[in-house]
């Protein structure tokens, strides 16, 4: 086969040797410590190999050693880019295990924190996908939303980033009074700024060749390698655990599901911002039906009493040191339970021999999935285009490597 | 759902070495023998009735100080059903070994690989079983249960010889 360089120097045509080419791990379009190990016949890659755990921290095995409460700061760390809904989906998980039903104020409040994370983390995945690709003033524009969110993920949980948020059991604290409003602020004026990013991408010449037919999964691909989230709907297939394992009262709220048709880098686009679309209609919904009431269960056993309580009563105080220093009380056994994270399914599987500890926690992690399908999605195309489907597959190496 | 329990019971019922266990939160659950459990999970993902074609991770759990020693669980999904069930392999002995399910779920690839590289369980006929999340040349299997939490363990970085001295790298003086 004869090169590019070839016919234009007009040369006879050569044994081409195939040439390899690192990427990463700091690339600033690998999202994060990625190495992919490129072989390339000129332009074009002919193999992939995707070299992970740079970031390996060892959360599993941190885990062992830790209460359930302990471990939560570390999810803050998985997906660093929806940290509260890292909390909600560990939290949930562990009261899957230990079996505790929480009141439903809790379960809005934490909808609601999934629901901005989704948004929050969707636009800074359409942001980096759009700069990959050349549109530099996207990436600006999504920023100036996720401040706002940020803003008020600060005024819920008091930190920005590191969230923590959650407990076993329900919240670390109710809302702040306002709150509704500033989120009804927020939510009122984003659908105006979603219409701004598709008039900015959907239909922009240099972006629609880009990203449509490239990066083709096809439906069974995308089961068979176990994709999830958008990457799995873009490909056609309708599942959504938000609705066919509906949790938190999801099925109060009237929302649908995107999905693709061919299963492109554009079909992923299109989904994202129909998700965002979806996010925005339930918070409208959270904010209309908030219900009252407590937002911790009232079992001393699995809640931890009032700080101002702790300090005056004997019985507070000695639930609040067990409850610290011993965990809650799980039943021997095996659980798995996974939520609708923005990247995919995050779910979290549980060992427990009984006690406060679990025996051995997994982290099924959507990043670390999905990212598998590369390979297969860049063979045969310009290395230009593998920033293209890197952008489009949306991954997060802290959740990758844990 | 009851029609895919009553499915899976009697697809269960075919394999001499799968039985079904209680779980905790109601999910359909296996153990399977080593020589039954490929043709067992084969069966349940090409099954018209059950169509387990997702399969949602593979991992491991280190029962430590018991035989055997290691378990292999597998989490499936029926998207058409909407139905989650386990399967777990025991496996044990010097060297664990289960078979790969790579050929049945591409996507096992990376996780049997973890697996291996975390607990030192083989895959026979994994197409390319090496360190994942640890890097080619480390020794140990972290997430074995007598693998040491905290420590200072020759070969990671960081590690700190004796007398509170970096360790020499490769081609220094051990001084």
């Amino acid at each position: 086969m004869s090169t590019q360089v070839d016919i234009l120097l007009d040369r006879p045509e050569q044994p081409t040797e195939h040439q390899v080419l690192n990427m990463g791990p700091q690339h600033p379009s690998t999202h994060g410590v990625l190495r992919l190990v490129l072989e390339l016949d000129g332009e074009v890659v002919v193999k992939c190999t995707p070299v992970v755990g740079y970031l390996h921290r060892a959360m599993e095995k941190i885990s062992e050693s830790m209460t359930f409460h302990q471990f939560l700061p570390y999810t803050d760390r998985l997906d660093y880019l929806a940290p509260l809904a890292n909390n909600v989906a560990l939290t949930t998980a562990q009261e899957h295990l230990i079996g505790v039903e929480i009141p439903p104020r809790a379960k809005a409040i934490r909808v609601l924190c999934g629901e901005l994370s989704r948004i929050s983390a969707h636009l800074l995945g359409l942001g980096a996908f759009a700069m990959d690709v050349g549109a530099m003033t996207v990436f600006l524009w999504a920023f100036r939303e996720r401040e706002k969110i940020y803003t008020l993920i600060e005024h819920i949980s008091g930190a920005r980033f590191t969230t923590s948020y959650t407990r076993v059991g329900g919240l670390a604290n109710d809302m702040p009074e306002g709150f509704l409003q500033e989120v009804k602020a927020f939510v009122d004026q984003f659908p105006g700024q979603v219409k701004v990013l598709e008039k900015m991408l959907s239909r922009n010449r240099i972006w629609v060749d880009r990203t449509k037919d490239v990066g083709l999964i096809s439906k069974e691909d995308a089961i068979g390698y176990g994709l999830s989230g958008p990457n799995l709907r873009g490909s056609g297939v309708e599942w959504d655990l938000r609705v066919n394992r509906t949790y938190l009262d999801y099925d109060k709220y009237d929302f649908e599901i995107p999905v693709g048709s061919v299963g492109d880098s554009y079909d992923r686009y299109l989904c994202r911002i129909e998700e965002l679309k979806e996010s925005t209609k339930i918070l409208q919904q959270v904010i209309e039906k908030m219900p009252g009431g407590p937002v911790n269960v009232a079992d001393p056993k699995i809640s931890l009493p009032e700080k101002s309580k702790v300090l005056m009563g004997m019985d507070e105080l000695i639930h609040q040191f067990i409850l610290i220093t011993e965990g809650q009380e799980a039943p021997p056994g095996e659980s798995y339970w996974a939520a609708e994270n923005p990247k995919g399914e995050l779910g979290f599987y549980f060992r427990s021999k009984g006690g406060g500890y679990p025996d051995r926690m997994y982290i099924r992690a959507p990043s670390f999935v999905n990212l598998q399908i590369l390979p297969k999605c860049v063979e045969g195309h310009y290395i230009s285009d593998v920033v293209a489907i890197l952008g489009s597959i949306d991954f997060v190496m802290g959740e990758c490597d844990r | 759902m009851s029609t895919v329990r009553e499915r899976l019971d009697a697809v269960a019922a075919g394999f001499e070495g799968v039985r079904a266990v209680d779980d905790l939160r109601g999910d359909p659950a296996f153990v399977a023998d080593r020589a039954s459990a490929k043709a067992f999970l084969t069966r349940l993902r090409d099954d018209e009735g059950l169509r387990f074609t997702f399969l949602s991770f593979v991992t491991a759990v280190d029962n430590y100080l018991d035989e055997p020693r290691f378990e292999v669980t597998y989490r499936l999904r029926s998207l058409e059903h909407n139905q989650d069930l386990r399967v777990n392999v025991p496996t044990g002995g010097e060297e664990p070994e289960v078979d790969t399910v790579t050929d049945l779920f591409p996507g096992a690839n990376w996780m049997e690989r973890e697996v291996w590289d975390m607990f030192g369980i083989r895959f026979a006929g994994h197409p390319n079983l090496t360190r994942i999340l640890m890097w080619e040349g480390f020794e140990g299997f972290p997430l074995r249960k007598d693998y040491p939490l905290l420590g200072n363990t020759p070969g990671t970085p960081g590690y700190v010889g004796k007398g509170g001295k970096p360790a020499a790298r490769p081609g220094e003086d051990a001084s």
